[in-house]
């Protein structure tokens, strides 16, 4: 199995958006997808077009609590007082395939920590605004971002018609090299969608968004499969853009 | 509004209706222009971002980051003595934290300054001059 934690030490920067998105879009290649919510605010559900009514509740053992949805398992870890890894092993099964991916809330260091520790990946959610950058020194994992292992960054919610978004995406891609996996851009659709109860791909097929995750899938599989990350400005390599 | 994706990192089109006003157009890149042609589309402005390496804005909130240690580390140099713990998992092989590549503009700043969070007394680098290395980075990449 594979383990892909998705967090940011920012609140608010679109962690959710890009582990609902990614998990989506991998199941979309076949593989088959475990998502565990490890936020408080329990709006993972509404990228899977769930209303606000419909409660997942935390994981106690009955897979009725474990809906799947779009192909997507969706597991709700905040509260279920079982530890990330077992409740991991529960659900894998011994199937090597399974992918899992956690959102983890920005206050909840004690989970990232423990999930740090045996993800494959550790991909941080960043907005391009100084308080976002400012918020990748108190990662606080005891050694500085740029030698930690399995970590990667997302730059998330991309305008480039603002010269600081484009600055901080050609400042991260030049500040993390191999650690930096690229950008998503910002979409208002995505917020229309949600307000609409529908998922991304049926209610803007043609979101750039939705372009984007393709190619940070792409991006993140290379990875896995240890092919070498060549390049600094992420899903902007040809080579890497799903078109 | 759609933004049309493009292969230069440094450089995005912006597609808006004719309604809206755009104050610079430009002579539109052959990517955008076969793209429109492609969808039939002519009633679009268009406009061109473009910033040279060299025109970076010198963001004090980058030069802070630059020399903050628990971003960059100590030059780099304390990648083996700070390993994370082995993971409990043994199916998980760590990858190597990622080498920079040779002649990165981080390489060619001194050593980071210490930051509260790090050990006091650390000796603290010369300041990092961030257009020296904006003009370095213009270099590299024009």
């Amino acid at each position: 199995m594979t383990i892909i934690a998705v967090h940011s030490p920012k609140g608010g920067s679109g962690s959710t958006l890009i582990a609902a998105r990614l998990a989506m879009s991998f199941t979309s290649r076949g593989r088959p997808v475990t998502v565990v919510d490890y936020t408080r605010q329990d709006t993972l559900k509404l990228h899977f077009g769930m209303v606000p009514s419909q409660t997942i509740q935390p994981w106690r053992g009955a897979e009725a609590d474990a809906p799947v949805v779009g192909g997507v398992r969706l597991v709700k870890g905040y509260g279920s007082h079982m530890a990330p890894e077992q409740l991991i092993q529960d659900f894998s099964g011994g199937d090597k395939s399974q992918l899992f991916i956690l959102d983890i809330s920005s206050s909840d260091l004690e989970v990232r920590r423990e999930v740090s520790q045996f993800a494959d990946l550790n991909l941080c959610v960043l907005e391009p605004t100084p308080a976002a950058l400012t918020s990748l020194t108190l990662l606080d994992e005891g050694q500085s971002v740029r030698e930690l292992q399995n970590f990667a960054v997302v730059l998330n919610r991309v305008d480039e018609q603002y010269k600081l978004s484009r600055h901080c995406r050609r400042f991260l891609a030049e500040l993390l090299g191999e650690q930096y996996f690229g950008i998503v851009r910002r979409d208002e659709a995505v917020n229309e969608a949600l307000a609409q109860f529908e998922v991304l791909e049926k209610f803007a097929p043609h979101s750039v968004v939705l372009r984007d995750v393709t190619a940070l899938t792409n991006m993140i599989e290379a990875y896995l499969k240890g092919e070498p990350v060549v390049g600094s400005e992420g899903v902007d390599a040809p080579a890497r853009r799903a078109v | 509004m759609p933004i049309l994706p493009c292969r230069n990192a440094a450089l995005s089109v912006l597609m808006v209706p004719k309604s809206l006003t755009i104050t610079m157009v430009m002579d539109m890149r052959n990517d955008a222009r076969a793209l429109l042609e492609k969808l039939s589309r002519q009633d679009f402005r268009y406009k061109q971002f473009e910033d040279p390496y060299t025109d970076m804005e010198l963001w004090p909130v980058f030069e802070a980051l630059l020399k903050d240690e628990r971003i960059t580390g100590n030059g780099g140099n304390n990648v083996e003595a700070k390993r994370l713990p082995e993971p409990r998992r043994a199916a998980v092989e760590r990858r190597p934290a990622p080498s920079k590549p040779a002649g990165s503009f981080l390489g060619q700043y001194s050593a980071p300054q210490a930051s509260a969070a790090n050990e006091p007394g650390r000796p603290q680098g010369d300041a990092v001059d961030l257009r020296n290395f904006l003009g370095k980075l213009g270099q590299a990449k024009s």
